[in-house]
């Protein structure tokens, strides 16, 4: 059975998996994080993974590892706008469906509204990116600024790889 | 500036390595340039982000990359930009990061088209040598690189000139015994896998640490029988062969009948030659064509060694794909659980029982399963659990109930298959004039296809795979064998053969054109076997290596 991101990433590619895309266009674009960029990933991140042990941004450092996401030029300048756009998509179809930002929305309602746009392409295609990276920042090793004091691992008794890296290498 | 040597090597992993460790030990001069960066052992950490998210290891796409074409459904070509096809890119080369699943081709892979005739639509052909032309190479691997395993009775094993592997199997995960159990009740013959991997210090290298991340990732202790433990290290050691790392080739001078120079750029862009008597090529099947189609000169216009018009024609990957079933710790005892939950050790069981077999009364060659536990990166575990059976996104309590279980309350045993790509007129690499890397070098263009024949041999090997899993009492079985070409395991584009006008190289390897210039990866296969291509290209590179050595030594 192929699922919705088996298709978009197999469509018209004779099922290789490699996936360098972005989604369409259809909302305003930006090129440059602000405030409200990280406001609303972390916000995102909390309602996601809200049930999951408490294993949420602050613990993790969320929001201090996207910053470093979205300044890592191993990551295609194309990605990292992508990763910036959906935070304004995801807050203006916020305002068009409740006429408030996504960070004002109860519970209930960012849940709707996450259950509508992860059933449109761009929607499904951007949560999935979001949840990468917020993957990364539980599993990785703590020196890239996440999964503080191995939180991350614990969270899912997980054992890291020995040799551990003792510095950044990229 | 200008090297002399006697021997230059571009490339420098299992093709190239061979060769230079012949030749560097029997005294002669050997350079080898290298694209990618020089690491050591202390260089390779078990860093999930640079590694596997960051691809660390590979050069970045938008510096370098590739154009493919593929055929959509209306047999239209539509062009492809994006697409991932390096592999290891640095001293060793892929050979670092292989997880190092070894078998012989059999005696019927070098005479496939003898022992099963055409294939329509498919440019199948003998080999040039046999089986036992390549035997003591095969063994000289074993011995010399380092390949570990157990020899067992079964339908398909090849004839051996030493009775059993050097070195014992490394360290078996209890699942193997379950393996074995549930592949006798099926009456299959299961086999330990030979592994490059050394279980203990030997040939100057430690033994393996069993760190639970071994392939893609480099190895931090060397026992893992890449290129450069196994072969270049000590090569340098004889003070006849120099590395040079972030050398990228992109010229091959010549004039009508012989190489004259190789052309490269250093990281910093500067170009340098080198000078010598015999030029091998081993830049990894894509970038060997790719690199002889840029050499066009007033000699070959067509591309360097091409006047067979040969050249890049005839790509092949390794067919099949793979699947996977989740053992439930629910349907377990606890010691079972506890058995699961071991680390580090190898599930090394492999089945080749249907090698060859027959259908609606027709032969096939079919090919090689191995198993192995789901790769222990922790990011694409998660990932695989965010979409919900219906392919729509799961987050809250669903998905942490689902993380934990996957983590925790289960683990994934997975397959592999591994059978022929059929070598057709449709999958062959060119270069793009229109798209140029970061040295404005021509990148090279590939064109995919695969033949409906290795799709119908995988299904075959897989639902025997899927029995297994079945007979383990896994759940969640599923299997995926399609057309996608695995770039790690690419051949072809160079074909060896004794007609120069269907074939690049010769029986030895060295163009027909041009009396000093060798390949030695995996571009020489005319068919690639239904096993991954390593061993097969390091024993082949050993062969060419006595073939240049013994016309050094008569100085021909």
């Amino acid at each position: 059975m192929i699922n919705r991101r088996d298709f978009f990433q197999y469509s018209g590619m004779v099922g290789v998996a490699v996936l360098v895309g972005v989604a369409a266009k259809k909302y305003a674009q930006s090129s440059n994080p602000s405030t409200d960029t990280y406001k609303i990933i972390e916000a995102l991140i909390n309602h996601m993974f809200a049930d999951s042990n408490g294993y949420v941004t602050s613990k993790l450092n969320v929001v201090g590892y996207f910053k470093g996401v979205l300044k890592d030029t191993r990551i295609s300048i194309d990605q990292r706008h992508y990763l910036i756009n959906g935070t304004r998509w995801l807050d203006e179809t916020a305002e068009e469906e409740y006429d408030k930002s996504f960070l004002k929305l109860t519970h209930d309602e960012k849940e709707r509204l996450l259950k509508k746009i992860s059933m449109l392409r761009w929607g499904d295609s951007w949560l999935y990116k979001v949840m990468g990276y917020y993957f990364e920042t539980a599993f990785s090793d703590p020196i890239y600024g996440g999964n503080i004091n191995g939180v991350g691992w614990k969270w899912l008794a997980y054992e890291p790889g020995f040799p551990r890296p003792n510095e950044v290498a990229i | 500036m200008t090297t002399k040597a006697d021997i230059c090597i571009i490339g420098s992993g299992a093709g190239g390595a061979p060769v230079a460790y012949t030749l560097a030990k029997a005294g002669y001069k050997v350079v080898i340039l290298e694209k990618g960066p020089l690491y050591d052992e202390r260089d390779f950490k078990k860093d999930e982000i640079a590694v596997s998210r960051r691809s660390l290891f590979t050069p970045d796409l938008k510096d370098e990359f590739h154009t493919v074409e593929t055929l959509d459904g209306k047999g239209k070509i539509t062009k492809e930009g994006g697409w991932n096809f390096w592999n290891g890119s640095m001293v060793g080369g892929s050979s670092n990061l292989m997880s190092g699943y070894f078998h012989r081709m059999k005696p019927n892979d070098f005479k496939l088209h003898s022992a099963f005739g055409d294939v329509e639509g498919a440019n199948v052909v003998d080999w040039p040598i046999d089986y036992e032309t390549m035997e003591p190479y095969y063994t000289k691997v074993e011995e010399v690189v380092g390949v570990s395993g157990k020899m067992v009775e079964h339908p398909f094993r090849e004839k051996r000139s030493t009775a059993d592997f050097p070195y014992p199997p490394t360290w078996e995960h209890p699942i193997a015994k379950w393996i074995d159990d549930s592949c006798s009740k099926l009456g299959y013959f299961a086999m330990p896998t030979p592994r490059a991997i050394i279980p203990y210090d030997a040939l100057d290298r430690r033994g393996c640490s069993y760190s639970n991340l071994c392939g893609s990732y480099g190895c931090a202790t060397g026992a893992k029988s890449h290129a450069k433990s196994a072969l270049l290290d000590k090569a340098v050691c004889t003070n006849n062969c120099t590395i040079i790392p972030d050398a990228f080739v992109y010229k091959i001078e010549s004039e009508k009948t012989e190489a004259t120079a190789i052309h490269y750029y250093d990281k910093d862009g500067s170009s340098h030659t080198v000078q010598a008597k015999i030029y091998v090529l081993a830049a990894q099947a894509i970038e060997s064509s790719r690199l002889l189609l840029n050499s066009k000169n007033s000699h070959f216009p067509n591309g360097l060694a091409n006047s067979s018009g040969e050249v890049g024609k005839n790509l092949i990957f390794s067919a099949g794909g793979s699947g996977s079933g989740r053992l439930d710790f629910k349907n377990l005892t606890q010691e079972q659980q506890d058995s699961l939950l071991l680390r580090g050790a190898f599930v090394n069981r492999s089945l080749q029982d249907w090698y060859e077999y027959d259908e609606d009364g027709k032969p096939y060659k079919g090919g090689t399963i191995d198993f192995l536990f789901e790769h222990a990166n922790a990011i694409p575990r998660a990932l695989d659990q965010v979409y919900d059976i219906n392919g729509d996104l799961q987050w809250g309590k669903t998905l942490s109930k689902n993380l934990h279980h996957a983590f925790e309350r289960s683990r994934v045993i997975t397959f592999e298959v591994f059978n022929d790509w059929m070598p057709t007129d449709n999958c062959f690499v060119t270069v793009d004039e229109e798209e140029k890397d970061k040295w404005e070098i021509p990148v090279g263009k590939i064109r995919l296809y695969g033949h409906p024949q290795d799709l119908k041999v995988g299904n075959h090997l897989a639902q025997k795979a899927v029995e297994v899993l079945k007979g383990l009492g896994c759940e969640d079985i599923s299997s995926n064998i399609s057309a996608a070409p695995p770039p790690n395991l690419v051949a072809g584009g160079c074909r060896f053969g004794t007609d120069p006008k269907h074939s690049v190289l010769d029986v030895n390897c060295k163009t027909h054109d041009l009396k000093n210039l060798y390949v030695t990866d995996a571009s020489f296969m005319p068919t690639g076997g239904s096993v991954p291509y390593t061993w097969t290209i390091y024993a082949n590179s050993f062969r060419v290596a006595d073939k240049i050595l013994e016309r050094l030594e008569n100085n021909v």
